[in-house]
């Protein structure tokens, strides 16, 4: 009797503990200004937008979703945004926004885009991309632009194979501009095979002052020729990288110039710990 | 037994509770109302939210003004904009004077003098300002007064220009506060007015933390300069772990201590003429000119 008790508080403590995540995942619906309810879309309103229901495009070019004003959020409720049908040659965007400031997508579920987001241009500010899962996008898992932009707690599983031309690299992550990348989990980057591709985790341009703390990356696939990097700084300067655990590759942290920081990093696997940055301590670097 | 099965349910309800908070975030269910125009005054306790965006063109008083103790404002994602009225505006976003238990969450404020300001005497704290994004607020993003008080994981972007005062903060705090997580991300002083620009400003802060935090993109005027964590009659701070770049300026500095009992440990300092001003250098800290 003892015992099954013992057995019936365990089993319900984890119950308790593990019921609740899965809730959280089931958003309420309360502020959604209206629903998307099938592909392809134009979002010209601001607001907040939801899915509720799964949606996916066989469409191999174009947006599956379109912002095209500020001040808009995609809220996917959990819900999957797929465009696997088109293949490897796709070339559609999953969502698409040029320009446009404070755009926020969050609880979306992105497989099988060219790239899975691609907020585009350094005119918008403020975006975050957040909380999502990103899984078989064939080049770039989610790309963000503009001052002030995060992108944080994403996982981004299994991007690249694209057969699109010029597409022979693969991303996890691409920003561009002062963003800070925090708490994601980049797992699988595989360059197209027979294009001596480069597999990145994340790469950043023009970053002058962003953080960059807390991702995990691993998983880094190059082909022939290339080479794996796990997080890249291009035409970028007083970055700080921290606290990110990084396994396997080539070179583990490129920075463009001294004035990039690498602190408290777990660097494990690479050929090369740092290409340009500035060791500024704590970091643990493993063969 | 018996005993034993009740200590299973209160642990269960307490598991609940616990995680229920947070994934009431973008529901209305635990709302005791609405607020549906501006100015809005919340005289009786509970969770006040947003169903749409609000805006309002006045140019002085307050949005929200909260009149008693023991309030959450849930905007719910909405936007809370005072932008027409200029940057001449005196017109505070969300305000309380005075009392306790004052929460604002998941909340875009914008175009105010102060986003949020919640004020008063020492005793009357417990605040809490949490995921919201603040952006072009004119001289203050968020001003929270009161021990207990947290300010955390909130955007807070493009501050400054009030043609009223020269000086412009990104988070400024008074008596024991937290700040934590939050990004700070371009803090501006008015042109011509040679002013200070503030990333995190504490004033009589005995004991609190600033943790976590990212500086950035702080613009001084004329003969100001710019801080990146400053205190005021404040002395046991603990500053960690928080990311800082300045301008390069003279005079700029990363961390200012009142005293020497506060530290600052682990952080990034970048593109100031000091890393620090007083306070006691914890380790681990990184600091390029």
């Amino acid at each position: 009797m003892t015992r099954f008790d013992m057995n019936a508080f365990f089993l319900l403590t984890l119950g308790m503990l593990a019921g609740p995540h899965a809730a959280h995942a089931a958003e309420s619906y309360d502020n959604c200004k209206g629903f998307i309810t099938s592909l392809p879309t134009v979002i010209s309103t601001p607001g907040t937008w939801c899915l509720n229901q799964d949606l996916a495009t066989p469409a191999a070019s174009g947006q599956a979703i379109s912002i095209t004003t500020d001040n808009v959020t995609i809220d996917c409720n959990g819900f999957k945004l797929g465009g696997l049908a088109a293949g490897v040659g796709t070339a559609t965007v999953g969502i698409y926004a040029f320009n446009r400031s404070y755009t926020t997508v969050r609880h979306c579920n992105v497989r099988g885009f060219h790239h899975g987001v691609y907020l585009l241009g350094s005119g918008g500010v403020g975006n975050a991309v957040e909380d999502n899962r990103f899984d078989n996008n064939t080049y770039v898992g989610l790309w963000v632009d503009g001052d002030g932009s995060v992108v944080q707690r994403n996982r981004i599983f299994d991007t690249g194979g694209s057969t699109q031309g010029g597409s022979n690299y693969a991303y996890g992550l691409v920003t561009d501009d002062s963003v800070d990348i925090l708490d994601n989990t980049i797992s699988g980057v595989s360059a197209t095979s027979g294009g001596n591709g480069y597999a990145f985790g994340i790469y950043t341009t023009s970053n002058a002052n962003g953080s960059v703390v807390g991702n995990g990356i691993r998983g880094l696939v190059k082909d022939g020729s290339g080479n794996t990097v796990a997080i890249d700084n291009a035409l970028s300067d007083r970055v700080v990288m921290r606290k990110n655990d990084l396994v396997g590759g080539t070179t583990a942290l490129v920075c463009s110039n001294g004035n990039g920081r690498a602190k408290d990093n777990t660097i494990s696997g690479f050929a090369a710990a740092f290409f340009g940055c500035n060791d500024s301590g704590g970091n643990a670097i493993l063969p | 037994m018996t005993r034993f099965c009740f200590f299973v349910l209160l642990l269960s309800t307490s598991l609940l509770g616990v995680t229920g908070a947070a994934q009431a975030a973008e529901s209305y269910d635990n709302c005791t109302g609405y607020i549906t125009s501006l100015p809005a005054a919340i005289n009786s306790q509970g969770t006040w939210c947003l169903k749409q965006d609000l805006s309002t063109a006045l140019t002085g008083g307050v949005a929200i003004d909260i009149q008693t103790n023991n309030v959450t404002i849930d905007c719910n994602g909405f936007v809370l904009d005072g932008s027409a009225a200029g940057l001449s505006t005196t017109m505070i976003g969300i305000h309380g004077l005075d009392h306790f238990n004052s929460t604002i969450r998941h909340c875009n404020i914008r175009g105010f003098i102060d986003g949020v300001a919640l004020t008063g005497v020492t005793s009357t704290g417990g605040h809490v300002v949490e995921d919201n994004r603040f952006n072009n607020n004119t001289y203050t993003g968020v001003y929270v007064s009161g021990d207990g008080s947290v300010v955390r994981r909130n955007r807070v972007l493009d501050t400054g220009g009030t043609t009223a005062i020269a000086y412009s903060y990104g988070i400024r705090t008074q008596f024991s506060v937290d700040v934590m997580d939050n990004t700070v991300s371009g803090v501006s002083a008015r042109v011509g007015g040679n002013g200070v620009a503030y990333g995190i400003y504490l004033d009589s802060n005995p004991d609190g933390r600033v943790i976590g935090n990212r500086i950035r993109r702080l613009l001084k005027d004329g003969t100001g300069t710019v801080y990146g964590i400053d205190s005021s009659s404040s002395s046991a701070i603990v500053v960690r772990n928080n990311d800082l770049v300045g301008d390069a300026s003279v005079n700029s500095i990363g961390i200012v201590c009142n005293t020497a009992s506060g530290s600052f440990r682990n952080n990034a300092i970048s593109a100031f003429a000091a890393e620090s001003f007083t306070c006691t250098d914890g380790g681990s800290n990184d600091y390029l000119p």
